[in-house]
């Protein structure tokens, strides 16, 4: 399907497929749903390198600090990691001397409020969804409350992430420990 | 509770041992200890509040802490620079509930009472046969406690002149604090640094004591970051696990006099500028501004003291870091990345992306840190042997005279100990004593 005419706003035509423009690629709406599903529950489960194995070469991984939206070039993130940096993000919580994630932290989180763009040049698909976390560590519960937007690319070895950006509530509060997969 | 009650209550000097290296665990875990050092320490003598291009132009203003306070940063509409107690002068509220704004008044919501950027109240709603004859507006404008400002850093003092809170800011930094800040700022080829960058917010559930500075810790509580991430990305160049231990590794530990103290590793850094032109642009504008000795040695340390200012700032790395105490067992700690004018923009950048590697709540280094501050404070709560022990490097600690060093930057005469030696918590303990012994 390469006519993009005859969407809603969302990017879905009449069936609930999400298109992308120009190219073959149609992913259906439920898909993506359990993309996002799938990255959380790996995320929740500490399941460090099924989870980094989601994102592209090209990643960017943004948590905006203050204020959710500005250049991360002129103003200081909570996380802005790109492959590398995620990288060493894993490896170090790997190690097992990752000392604020010993014990590690047990995590639920429910994904709601889904809404796909329409299609865009270039093939990615843009995903906009709120959570919520419950995180519980050595005795102490918190809930994180956000909306995050991923960036999807289909390949042949399914969706993967390119970008994904989360905004908490609580960006511009004092937070006490972010060091597991938010 | 009055103060007289509690200072009853509280023998300080029996809460220290220092010349065995003892401290009592009720100095981190006493809430009535928590009481005094608002009272004796964060509510009069000199205490950080914010950096001068955090509100660079008129009517700009921060709301920031003094101990349990707020108080309100501002820029008068003549460029002029205050500091208020964030109080109505009639019933008490709060003027300014955002955290950084513009503006040309404060005004309170709750009766109208409406005070200029510069402190005069200028409105009070229905005024005329409200008072008596004598009343005027000019005697109520908002609270301005003493303030100070040292090259571009401001500090706040609740006391009055006439109590202990009466030195000078010039004298609470101390020769060697004032050059530990000469030595942040002037990584700048202009001298001068902007804190407009946003800042990392984290908070701890631990004695706001604990603020680093501690030279044993880096190896054992960072050890997922050298031997995993910093030593694949550098070849562990400079991994700190390969550190002697030895006195004369070049690593030192320093008490800089009034609480201060400093992790001395300017001796031994290594320019870690990359071979790129902009980079060469920096160091060629550093040796112009400051001579070849100087320029040197401010590249090669990256302009970082790696000093801790008693009771709430540190320049450590690229970082300001501010505290604000909350409880006995609970701080907040922003990280503000110092940015220097008159660089290469991929400078600046270098230092943002640096802050956020280690710092802030899902940074590499400091949730480390928070954590074992936090078991330090669990730890605490026992009570069978209520002693910790702090006592490493007593007996090699010695007065330095930091020759090495360009004489702009000088450690003159300051204790100093190998970089793991505890100098640094006994120069703050000593500091803390002294503060809360007094009247």
């Amino acid at each position: 399907m390469s006519n993009v005419s005859g969407l809603d706003k969302r990017g879905l035509d009449k069936r609930g497929i999400a298109v992308t423009s120009g190219e073959s690629s149609v992913v259906d709406a439920r898909t993506i749903e359990a993309f996002l599903y799938r990255e959380a529950r790996l995320a929740d489960e500490n399941r460090y390198d099924e989870w980094i194995a989601l994102w592209t070469d090209d990643a960017i991984y943004w948590l905006p600090a203050n204020i959710d939206d500005y250049d991360p070039q002129h103003h200081l993130s909570i996380i802005y990691d790109d492959r590398g940096r995620l990288q060493d993000r894993i490896d170090r919580l790997k190690s097992g001397a990752a000392w604020a994630q010993e014990p590690r932290s047990r995590m639920r989180r429910l994904i709601s409020n889904i809404e796909i763009d329409p299609p865009s040049a270039g093939g990615e698909i843009t995903v906009h969804s709120n959570f919520v976390l419950g995180e519980l560590r050595r005795g102490r519960q918190t809930a994180y409350f956000a909306g995050q937007t991923h960036r999807l690319r289909a390949s042949s070895g399914g969706l993967k992430m390119a970008y994904k950006k989360v905004m908490l509530i609580n960006n511009n509060e004092p937070i006490h420990n972010l060091t597991f997969i938010i | 509770m009055s103060n007289t009650s509690t200072e009853r209550r509280i023998d300080i000097n029996s809460l220290l041992r220092l010349e065995e290296g003892l401290v009592h665990s009720d100095v981190y875990t006493s809430p009535e200890v928590f009481d005094l050092e608002m009272e004796k320490i964060y509510h009069r003598g000199w205490v950080y509040v914010g950096h001068e291009s955090e509100i660079p132009q008129p009517g700009d203003y921060v709301l920031r802490w003094i101990g349990t306070q707020t108080v309100i940063m501002s820029r008068d509409d003549e460029g002029k620079l205050h500091l208020f107690m964030n109080r109505c002068r009639h019933r008490a509220n709060s003027v300014c509930q955002f955290e950084q704004g513009n503006s040309s008044f404060f005004r309170c919501a709750y009766h109208g009472w409406t005070y200029k950027n510069s402190g005069e109240l200028v409105g009070l709603p229905y005024k005329e046969g409200a008072y008596r004859p004598d009343f005027r507006k000019e005697d109520f404008p908002l609270i301005s406690p003493r303030m100070d400002v040292y090259r571009g850093f401001i500090w706040g003092n609740l006391g009055s002149n006439g109590t202990s809170a009466g030195i000078s800011l010039e004298e609470h930094l101390g020769p060697t604090g004032r050059k530990a800040i000469d030595h942040f700022c002037d990584a700048s080829p202009e001298g001068e640094i902007v804190l407009r960058q946003g800042c990392l917010k984290g908070l701890i559930y631990a004695n706001w004591k604990f603020q680093g500075g501690d030279g044993y810790h880096p190896s054992f509580t960072h050890q997922a970051n050298f031997m995993y991430m910093r030593g694949k990305r550098e070849g562990n160049r400079r991994n700190p696990l390969t550190i002697s231990g030895s006195f004369e590794d070049g690593f030192r530990s320093r008490d800089l006099g009034h609480g201060h103290y400093s992790l001395d590793m300017r001796s031994v850094a290594r320019d870690r500028l990359p071979d790129k032109a902009w980079a060469r642009e920096y160091r060629e504008s550093m040796i112009k501004a400051y001579g070849r000795e100087r320029g040197e040695f401010l590249i090669r340390t990256g302009g970082n003291p790696h000093t801790v200012f008693m009771p709430n700032m540190h320049l450590v790395n690229f970082d300001v870091r501010v505290l604000r105490p909350i409880a006995v067992d609970q701080f907040e700690i922003n990280f503000y990345c110092a940015f220097l004018k008159g660089v290469p923009h991929e400078l600046n950048q270098m230092r943002l992306r640096d802050t956020e590697d280690r710092m802030g709540p899902s940074g590499s280094i400091n949730p480390d840190d928070v954590d074992m501050f936090e078991r330090n404070q669990f730890g605490m709560q026992q009570t069978v042997h209520p002693w910790k022990y702090m006592a490493r490097g007593m007996d090699r600690e010695q007065v330095d005279d930091d020759l090495e060093t360009p004489e702009a930057y000088r450690m003159t005469g300051t204790l100093a100990g190998h970089y793991s030696d505890e100098v640094t918590q006994r120069a703050q303990l000593r500091w803390w004593a002294a503060h809360l012994s007094q009247p």
